[in-house]
């Protein structure tokens, strides 16, 4: 991966972004992004006058050593003609644009990992939200990772705009202000330029010029990653982008049913909850090869227990409303979100691909959830269950592997009619959040006789997952701790 | 204790009732009551605010019973016992229980919480703040509705479960309803009694056992804030002569106790309680009488917007904090010094005394420079980091992180546009502390080194633990929480 470092803004984004627009390489040195910043950020996060960063984190990044700080970038970006599942070609280049990044990342460079992931926020529910980061941010600070977050959709930069118009009044991507659902599927993208910014950002990030938004540290690899919407959006890059700009080293798309392309130069991991798998994936299913991994994680709704409580505070705090809270009631099984711990997945998905993406061994492959009926979306397809209701196969963490209730990937359909806010929080957003269910104690009892069957159980379910990569072992640790602090099989 | 079965005639009974006793029936348990919706089920048929923590796993049930029954109410006030004020006015309302499933778990205490109506809804703020421990050290939990404004809140939220609720003057008090003037009689003069045939019943259970089998040696009572203030005068006025709670933990309430107690009573005060209100009324530690302050903690702690928040969101809809948070001069409400465990060492403390064992230990008071009366302020002093000093100092405070103070403020834009509501509103902003975080740099200057930063944190840490003001459990977590972060490994 580090073939590319110096020679890479001629040989790849650059040259391709601008050639077209600038009449020849020799002017290409003002399509150059410029990065500025760190933005002030004098309020206090909450406060009414929002000059702060959106969604700033409230975790207590400090006592983990990290700093986070926030950065414009501009420049003007290609737009891509991106045929299904192969290269794209520049339609059109030289347009402006001005959007942010977020940096969380430690202050000092010994707690760096070498590893930056980059996520593209997605923006389903019409705000920039790092769902990825939200998953995942006790191992990113645990593990030492640097991340960076960015917006390059028009949706996300609307609402931003909107929350604050003197912070981030001038930010322009795209060329709708429109933060309604989503335009007729046939209309042109008018996230055109997405693709590039997102090249841009990471360009930007390997050859900092006067500004360094990482502070000095020198990532050895970059990882790109988003969830749902953005995992979409990062399928179109890694097919039809990524051949071009060759800025990323290697994508964990987090949810995403859009087929991959099998002549990869770069490592794509994609990891599938039960959902995605029963909504659209198991049609869409590709074989495991060397660039190519995929995971499926049984008992995992599309979102999740733990995105939302990471996630709800910040909203609560940024918008003042929870589109989860504002859901629920409208959902057959209200409690949404299901607590198999995707999150363990991801952490230890993100450090095989760092590995592997840096020419280390491909990460181990996993068992796939036991389809017993593919259909094409929108019919779901259908999935062996056992007597728990539990899906059959794929990666069992120790939720599902040693369960003391279930969980469904799936939810049912909502029961209001109202579409006022669309597609991804109405009613079908009930789908997306599956549902969890306690086992009662009698049922607990029936179960585990005895407390240290119980946490036996557990152990070696963790040692098991730890061997086959799909946990890493400082979550294995905290997974024993929880089952032996627990009271399940003992009185 | 040492009332048993005579209870009855000799105690609560004995005194509301003489003249209206002939023939009153004792107080009818029903339950355990159906609760066949999943919580968040808009139909609103199971309890409010039923625990969304896996209590199977805890190997916890809950369970929420009705209680009807005829009350005393009282006149009150002041430190002397009790007049009653009229006898044989029937109520009906509810309590919720969370007890271990087997009766091995159970530590012999039984903690009654007096639900807070500050929000216009029933909260258990002591059971917010300090759930993990109660379940963790086997405590059986009562809470208890005896006040109009948490009942009718219940009727309202579901008319079909709890239809017919009644516990008082039925007006449905509101956020925006006027202040009563001075003098009002009380509406809830009822209360009291209420409060005291929900403890007398899980003491001598009838046909229903609300307690599943499970037999406390001790009753306590608890509340926080508006419900310390109703239970400071149920400690003064009706205690001596109810005599079903064997024991009082007053979270956060400044009224003046009676210096004759006959059972301990253990007074928690938030930094916030103290600067406000407590300094005031401060009272000697006596053999039944001790008052706990602790040093950077507001009156509503983040821990509890945490536990609650979840609730709100999910029974009413919206979340009080999130409204306010805005409308506050530091809108990062609520301090994350780990009050909670306080309340958990006080319980363990308490417990102990009230079945006979020493009293736990006299602890430091805030080092307060300038007494006022409030509304004024008192003052506290604060050192260079503007942490406030003296009291029980939690790592938290003494190696400190963050910047946790008791006392926040309306902004100052809220100030402009009038301050509203007292209770919920920027006008609580001064009861939700703020918490902001140490940059890296301010924590690199106050810690050069990793280990330095643990090995002051584990100081200061087991040092409370010896004194009783931390459970052993709370202090190993914080220790271990101190070696986990990368404070000092710069």
């Amino acid at each position: 991966m580090f073939r590319r470092r110096s020679g890479f803004l001629m040989g790849a984004t650059l040259a391709l972004a601008a050639i077209p627009a600038l009449n020849g390489i020799a002017s290409a040195a003002p399509s150059v992004p410029q990065l500025s910043g760190p933005i002030a950020a004098p309020d206090i996060p909450g406060a009414s006058s929002h000059n702060y960063i959106f969604f700033a984190s409230n975790h207590d990044l400090a006592t983990n050593g990290y700093v986070e700080e926030e950065y414009f970038i501009r420049g003007a970006a290609s737009i891509y003609d991106t045929p299904d599942g192969k290269t794209g070609t520049v339609r059109q280049s030289g347009i402006p644009y001005l959007t942010r990044i977020v940096v969380r990342r430690p202050a000092d460079p010994r707690r760096f990992n070498g590893t930056a992931i980059v996520e593209w926020d997605n923006v389903s529910n019409y705000f920039d939200a790092e769902n990825v980061w939200f998953y995942d941010w006790e191992d990113m600070m645990r593990s030492g990772y640097v991340w960076v977050g960015v917006s390059p959709q028009t949706v996300g930069v609307a609402a931003l705009r909107k929350w604050n118009a003197r912070r981030y009044g001038q930010l322009n991507v795209g060329k709708s202000d429109s933060v309604g659902p989503a335009a007729d599927p046939k209309a042109p993208d008018r996230d055109a330029e997405s693709f590039d910014i997102f090249t841009q950002v990471g360009a930007a990030l390997k050859h900092p010029g006067a500004v360094d938004p990482l502070g000095g540290l020198k990532p050895r690899i970059f990882l790109a990653t988003g969830e749902s919407q953005s995992a979409g959006r990062l399928a179109t890059y890694v097919n039809s982008v990524h051949p071009l700009a060759r800025v990323y080293d290697g994508f964990l798309l987090l949810s995403a049913g859009t087929p991959i392309r099998t002549d990869l130069i770069s490592p794509v991991f994609k990891i599938m909850a039960e959902h995605d798998i029963i909504t659209s994936g198991a049609a869409t299913r590709q074989p495991d090869t060397d660039k190519y991994r995929s995971w499926e994680v049984t008992g995992a709704s599309h979102v999740d227990a733990h995105l939302r409580e990471s996630r709800e505070p910040l909203e609560l705090r940024d918008n003042v409303t929870s589109t989860e809270a504002a859901l629920a009631p409208q959902c057959p099984y209200p409690q949404l979100g299901t607590r198999v711990h995707t999150d363990y997945a991801v952490a230890a998905a993100f450090s095989h691909l760092a590995k592997w993406a840096a020419g280390g061994a491909a990460p181990p492959k996993a068992p796939q959830i036991r389809v017993t009926r593919v259909n094409m979306a929108p019919t779901d397809s259908e999935v062996a269950r056992d007597e728990d209701n539990i899906a059959v196969g794929g990666i069992r963490e120790v939720p599902v592997a040693v369960p003391t209730g279930t969980n469904v990937g799936v939810g049912k359909l909502g029961l209001s009619k109202s579409t006022a806010r669309g597609e991804s929080i109405g009613p079908t957003g009930c789908i997306r959040w599956g549902y969890s269910a306690d086992f009662s104690p009698e049922e607990l009892d029936q179960r585990y006789p005895s407390h240290s069957i119980y946490v036996a159980k557990v152990k070696a379910a963790t040692s098991d997952l730890i061997r086959k990569g799909f946990i890493l072992p400082a979550d294995a640790a905290t997974t024993v701790r929880m089952a032996e602090e627990s009271r399940v099989g003992g009185p | 204790m040492g009332k048993g079965f005579g209870f009855l005639l000799g105690a609560a009974l004995g005194l509301m009732a003489i003249p209206a006793l002939a023939g009153a029936p004792m107080a009818q348990v029903t339950g355990p009551i159906a609760q066949p919706d999943v919580p968040g089920t808009p139909t609103h048929n199971y309890s409010f605010f039923a625990s969304n923590h896996d209590l199977a796993s805890h190997g916890y049930v809950e369970e929420e019973y009705f209680i009807k029954g005829t009350a005393t109410s009282f006149k009150t006030g002041g430190t002397a016992t009790s007049d009653v004020l009229a006898t044989g006015q029937p109520y009906y309302t509810r309590f919720v229980v969370r007890r271990p499933i087997n009766a091995k778990r159970f530590n012999g205490t039984a903690i009654v919480e007096w639900y807070n109506v500050s929000n216009f809804f029933d909260a258990e703020n002591v059971w917010f703040d300090d759930w993990e421990d109660m379940m963790r050290s086997g405590y059986v939990w009562v809470g208890v509705s005896p006040q109009t404004v948490g009942v009718e809140a219940l009727k309202k939220w579901s008319p079909k479960r709890y239809a017919g609720f009644t516990v008082g003057k039925e007006v449905a008090a509101t956020p925006t309803s006027p202040p009563r003037p001075p003098g009002s009689p009380d509406l809830d003069a009822m209360s009291f009694d209420i409060f005291t045939q929900v403890g007398y019943a899980l003491k001598h259970p009838g046909s229903v056992d609300p307690l599943g089998g499970l037999r406390p040696k001790i009753l306590l009572a608890t509340g926080q804030s508006q419900s310390a203030g109703r239970l400071a005068t149920y400690v003064n006025n009706i205690q001596p002569l109810a005599k079903v709670y064997d024991g009082f933990m007053l979270d956060a309430a400044a009224t003046p106790i009676r210096s004759d107690l006959t059972v301990p009573v253990l007074r928690l005060m938030a930094e916030h309680d103290v600067v406000t209100s407590g300094a005031a009324t401060r009272q000697p530690d006596t053999d039944k009488f001790r008052q706990w302050e602790v040093a950077g903690t507001s009156h509503m702690s983040r821990h509890v917007r945490e536990s609650r928040e979840a609730m709100e969101l999910r029974d009413n809809g919206l979340s009080l904090e999130a409204k306010m948070a805005p409308l506050c001069a530091t809108p990062q409400v609520g301090t994350r010094t780990p009050m909670g465990q306080v309340v958990a060492a006080a319980f363990a403390g308490l417990s102990k005394w009230a079945q006979g064992g020493k009293p736990p230990a006299i602890a430091p008071k805030l080092d307060i420079t300038q007494v006022n009366k409030a509304p004024k302020q008192s003052v506290v002093a604060k050192n260079a980091d503007g942490l406030a000093q003296g009291g029980i100092q939690l790592a938290a405070v003494a190696v400190p992180t963050q910047i946790n103070l008791g006392v926040n403020a309306p902004s100052a834009a809220s100030q402009e546009a009038g301050i509203h509501g007292e209770a919920i509103g920027a006008g609580a902003c001064v009861r939700w502390g703020p918490s902001t975080d140490m940059t890296v740099a301010q924590l690199k200057a106050k810690y050069p080194s990793h280990a330095d930063y643990v090995a002051k944190v584990r100081q200061v840490t087991q040092a409370n633990v010896a004194k009783g003001f931390l459970l052993k459990a709370d202090g190993d977590e914080q220790i271990r929480a101190a070696e986990m972060s990368q404070v000092g490994s710069w």
